[in-house]
């Protein structure tokens, strides 16, 4: 199971999440394409721009608007993308050695994964408005999120049956890479399109812009 | 129309009036006019009473009027204009008004031969045409455009006939408007009915008819094509065969339709001003092969160039085989010409004119404030302060321009070598 | 959760039309206009919305109604759009009700939430989309029905016939000569450098913004002129009410009439949805990727004519004064900075509004809401209790509007909330109270 799971599990997921991720923009792109008022309105400059300043924590007005909002998930996100990607475990695991995050710099930014989602889950129990849109797949993504996460903290700690719980870290893990491209995660593929859109209709057609 | 043939096509440069010292004459000298043959150049002034009156080549009416606007010339020559007396308006014809005024009047227009007038007219809160100086005895609600045929035996107008209380979608939607044709208006009434076209005979009336909110067609002398579309524009009658073509929508786009189905294969994204050359053989039109793609289609193939902001009605050639357009790209205007572009751009274009023996085309262009004539893409070196558009003569050897040049209008007739030299 | 339920409106535009309706007509018309609409934006869209809910902070119908999350963007879109896709268009008239509600009467497509949500999801396309739907099962609200059908046989909004078009002009000019003897409103001047056009209501009822125009146009010496035809009239609700085909009919007589004229641009009156419908949204709909003729919205043209020395100002306007940044020439168009210079030009006690530019709240009467009419208006003036207490805030005792919905859907919600500032247009600023009429231009007696 672990050898499986940590292997050939690990590389299907992986595969699906790049074909699926190419599949998702490559439509997308397709379908932009028929829709005639998208693409001879887009710019690069005005996309550039725009993302630019939406990358940028308090960059827009809407972040200043709810600082801790934006604190949260600003570090939830790098969190959540450069933690994975620069754990000296992860590394040796492939084989590959790349620059890599100290231990309790991992740790941290583990519990910042965390701690953020909880922080999304509460607002999405408590505050009205967001609460009116959330939907049970809205939670079970979130939980789905933070699993590998948990498991992982869990994992390091050896708390509970190690090798139960690094099973299930990388299980969530891989999970996580699947459904990157076929759930709302694809707001992290869809950002810079959704946003270069607007950003190009604000500023190209309408001589504005958008933050 | 004019024939051309019975201008005087002698070649020389004739001042006609002195406009500088027209401007001084009077308290103020509203917009020119000036005839198609270019030999009467005229314009509203305003007396030192606050009296208007029309002057033409430096004469003015005897007579004049509370207000006195829209002076043009008829096809037979004749100066019109917008007339006011005792707060009722009528229209006035080289000086002389028609007897029957009205409440309110406005927009007047021609028989082909100029020999008959008519215009819109208000009678207290009633609407209605007045053709030669009398009123439709029949009235209506409202009209929103009229026309007069050719031969001048048609009157025609939209028209409201039932009337909408305030906000009342359903009646509105139920129909209230139609054509009248001589003041007798069709039977049945419409959502909305717009554009007059006369078939080449002059015998039939067409319309754009819109059935209920989402449902639009043609419609013939008060009937709709069984065929109908999400959208159309104005029809055409063929001059050859009197068939009616119009540009209509469907789901793969925009395309032409000849008596309800459709002529040209594939849909645009837009297709309007459909143009016939004059064997009526060849169909033009503008259309657009995508946003912001505008270019000219002649029997359903678009030219290989396209613009981006827009592309003005084409004009053939009298063998047909040259088309001609205004054309304008990323706001600067030009010409084409088979899809070619002149190297220039300008600050405007007028319609182009294509010479009897095809060689050259012709339009009247403005560049830096001052107006030039421009042929096969090179200007004539004169500027002018103003200028109506120039023709070529029947034969093709000369060329009649009528201009202001240091304040004083000309009649000029240059030799084609001149111009185009 | 403590919001309260929508109170009962009845709109025979939309009720009695539902009933004559059947589920399968509603469900046909929702999924070919889907079918149609699922391009590569709404599927982003739906697909990239991560329900987190930053849009609300954007709506001044959720920030007046205490964040009540049925006035928050996604959660109009929730009660749309979703449901529509979710339920494959099989949905209650009762769900089509509110639908219709939402959209006509609830958004004010003024894309504000576009720049609150991360992700610059179009809010408005989805509203837009719905009306749409609406338009083609034929059910809009009454008024704003009526004024597309005005639109659709006049091509004006408020049914202005031919003769009262030309007659109006003709004593407005009259009217600026009492100012400016010399004063014109040049009908159909071919070859003049702009065409001026303006929207149904100024000849209707506000008459003497005609008499303005002409006499700040005469002043600043500018070669211009004014149809005598259809076409003069800028406006276009059949682009809010979802009948795109009239609103391509509007747009296209209004340019065409320009090309007709030969004119260099078009300058139009204070208006905001009018230059959203010449410029960017009305354009795409017949095909023009831009205006083909260049419009210039009223701000931009007082700020050309005020910067470049072509008027004068005699006299700054000393009273507190503030303004309002219309979100179709503002946000969706960047004249925000021209707007305060002009003001600044022209008033020596200018408040700024906060937030301003681009951030400024919709007046709530835009994108067709006005145009609903009185069984509606109650709902639109609480909806924006939020700009009355911005407003109240500058202390101002003016507001320039330079837009006819914002003038009237601000004049409403100043009564409502007691504000007691006057309402006027920046052309009455200039013409009543600053502007310097040359010596030769004057009466000589
Ligand atoms: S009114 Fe404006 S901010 Fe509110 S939902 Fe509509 S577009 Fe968004
Ligand atoms: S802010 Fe954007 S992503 Fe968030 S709920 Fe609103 S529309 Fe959806």
């Amino acid at each position: 199971m672990y050898e499986f799971v940590s292997g050939p599990l690990f590389w299907i997921s992986l595969a699906i999440c790049v074909a699926g991720s190419i599949y998702k923009l490559v439509t997308v792109i397709k379908l932009a394409r028929k829709d005639k008022v998208v693409l001879p309105y887009m710019r690069l400059s005005y996309s550039m721009k725009s993302i630019g300043r939406w990358i940028t924590p308090f960059g827009t007005r809407s972040m200043r608007l709810t600082p801790i909002f934006t604190a949260v998930a600003f570090s939830f996100h790098i969190c959540l993308l450069f933690t994975p990607l620069l754990l000296l475990a992860h590394h040796e695991l492939l084989g590959i050695r790349l620059i890599h995050l100290p231990d309790p710099v991992a740790h941290v930014m583990t519990a910042i994964v965390i701690i953020g989602g909880l922080f999304f889950l509460q607002r999405r129990l408590l505050v009205p408005y967001v609460n009116n849109v959330t939907y049970f797949s809205d939670i079970l993504l979130l939980l789905l999120v933070m699993a590998p996460f948990v498991t992982g903290f869990l994992a390091y700690y050896q708390w509970f049956d190690y090798r139960t719980v690094i099973t299930l870290h990388m299980i969530f893990g891989c999970v996580m890479l699947v459904i990157i491209p076929f759930t709302r995660i694809v707001h992290m593929l869809f950002f810079a399109l959704t946003r270069a859109y607007m950003a190009c209709e604000f500023g190209y057609v309408r001589n504005s812009q958008d933050w | 129309m004019q024939d051309k043939k019975n201008w005087n096509w002698d070649a020389g440069k004739e001042m006609l009036a002195d406009v500088a010292a027209m401007r001084k004459a009077y308290a103020d000298v509203h917009e020119f006019s000036v005839s198609a043959d270019g030999t009467k150049i005229a314009a509203p002034v305003k007396l030192e009473d606050d009296t208007f009156t029309a002057v033409c080549n430096g004469q003015a009416w005897e007579t004049s009027f509370e207000k006195l606007w829209y002076a043009r010339f008829s096809p037979d020559n004749r100066l019109t204009a917008l007339v006011m007396e005792d707060d009722a308006w009528t229209l006035a014809a080289d000086g002389q008004a028609w007897e029957e005024k009205f409440s309110y009047a406005w927009n007047p227009k021609f028989s082909a031969d100029g020999a008959h007038a008519g215009m819109q007219v208000k009678q207290d809160f009633d609407y209605t045409l007045a053709v030669d100086g009398q009123a439709w005895e029949t009235t209506f609600l409202a009209t929103r455009d009229f026309a007069i045929s050719p031969d001048g035996a048609l009157g025609v107008a939209l028209v409201q006939v039932e009337n909408v209380p305030e906000a009342d979608i359903w009646k509105f939607n139920s129909g209230t408007w139609t054509v009248a044709v001589n003041g007798a208006a069709w039977d049945r009434l419409f959502m909305n009915v717009w554009g007059i076209a006369f078939s080449p005979d002059c015998k039939r009336v067409a319309t754009q008819v819109r059935l209920d909110s989402t449902t639009y067609t043609l419609a013939v002398d008060g009937k709709p094509w069984d065929q109908t579309f999400t959208s159309v524009w104005e029809p055409k009658f063929r001059p050859d065969n009197g068939a009616l073509l119009a540009p209509a929508r469907n789901a793969s786009g925009w395309t032409l339709v000849e008596n309800g189905n459709p002529i040209w294969d594939g849909g645009f994204s837009q297709l309007w001003y459909i143009t016939f050359s004059c064997d009526a053989k060849r169909i033009g039109a503008v259309v657009a092969t995508a946003l912001g793609k505008w270019t000219i289609a002649v029997d359903g193939k678009p030219w290989k160039n396209s613009w981006r902001d827009l592309v003005v009605g084409p004009v053939f050639s009298q063998d047909t085989s040259k088309t001609a357009a205004v054309v304008k790209h990323e706001n600067r205007w030009s010409i084409a010409v088979d899809g070619e572009q002149w190297p220039d751009t300008y600050d405007m274009a007028w319609d182009p004119a294509i010479s009897p023996d095809n060689r050259l085309v012709m339009a009247k262009v403005e560049k830096g404030g001052k107006y030039f004539i421009g042929v096969n893409g090179k200007l004539f070196s004169q500027a002018f302060d103003a200028l109506w558009e120039p023709a070529f003569s029947p034969d093709g050897s000369k060329v009649l321009i009528r201009c202001v040049e240091g304040g004083k209008y000309y009649r000029w007739v240059a030799p084609v070598s001149q111009i185009a030299g | 959760m403590g919001f309260k339920p929508r109170e009962e409106v009845a709109d025979q535009g939309i009720d009695k039309r539902l009933e004559e309706l059947s589920l399968e007509q509603i469900e046909q018309t929702i999924n070919k206009v889907l079918a149609a609409e699922m391009n590569a934006r709404m599927t982003a869209y739906l697909q990239t919305c991560v329900h987190c809910g930053l849009c609300a902070n954007a709506c001044h119908y959720c920030l007046s109604h205490n964040m009540d999350p049925k006035y928050a963007p996604v959660g109009k879109v929730k009660d749309t759009v979703w449901e529509m896709v979710k339920k494959k268009g099989k949905v209650s008239k009762e769900f089509m009700r509110t639908a219709a509600r939402i959209a006509y009467t609830e958004c004010n497509t003024c894309r504000r939430c576009s720049m609150y949500c991360p992700f610059g999801i179009d809010i408005a396309y989805f509203i837009i989309t719905t009306r749409r739907i609406c338009h083609l099962l034929g059910i809009v609200p009454q008024y704003e029905q009526d004024t597309v059908n005005s639109h659709s046989a006049t091509f004006n909004q408020m049914w202005v016939q031919q003769d009262e078009w030309i007659d109006t002009l003709q004593w407005q000019e009259e009217d600026a000569q009492g100012k400016i003897p010399l004063a014109r409103i040049p009908l159909e001047k071919e070859g003049a450098d702009i065409m001026y056009s303006v929207i149904a209501p100024e000849p209707k009822i506000l008459a003497q913004l005609l008499a303005n125009a002409s006499i700040i146009m005469t002043a600043a010496g500018m070669s211009w002129t004014m149809p005598a035809t259809d076409g003069w009239d800028n406006s276009n609700m059949a682009m809010f009410s979802g009948d795109f085909e009239t609103s391509a009919r509007l747009e296209r007589l209004h340019h065409e009439t320009a090309i007709r004229l030969k004119v260099k641009r078009i300058v139009m009156g204070e208006c905001g949805h009018a230059y959203r419908g010449a410029v960017y949204d009305g354009p795409k709909s017949n095909s023009w990727m831009f205006p083909p003729i260049p419009v210039v919205h009223a701000i931009d043209f007082y700020h050309e004519i005020i910067t470049q020395g072509k008027i004068k100002i005699a006299k700054k306007f000393d009273k507190p004064i503030t303004v309002q940044d219309p979100c179709n020439v503002i946000r969706n168009a960047g004249l925000g900075m021209k707007l305060r210079e002009i003001m600044k030009a022209t008033c020596s006690d200018f408040r700024d509004v906060e937030p301003r530019l681009g951030h400024n709240y919709c007046c709530a009467a835009g994108g067709g809401v006005i145009n609903c009419g009185p069984p509606w208006k109650k709902d639109r003036v609480k909806g924006n209790k939020i700009k009355a207490e911005q407003l109240r805030a500058t202390g101002a005792e003016y507001v320039v509007t330079p837009c006819h919905n914002c003038h009237s859907g601000i004049e409403d919600i100043l009564k409502e909330f007691n504000v007691h500032m006057h309402v006027i247009f920046f052309s009455e600023l200039l013409v009543d109270h600053c502007m310097e009429i040359p010596e030769h231009l004057k009466a000589k007696d």
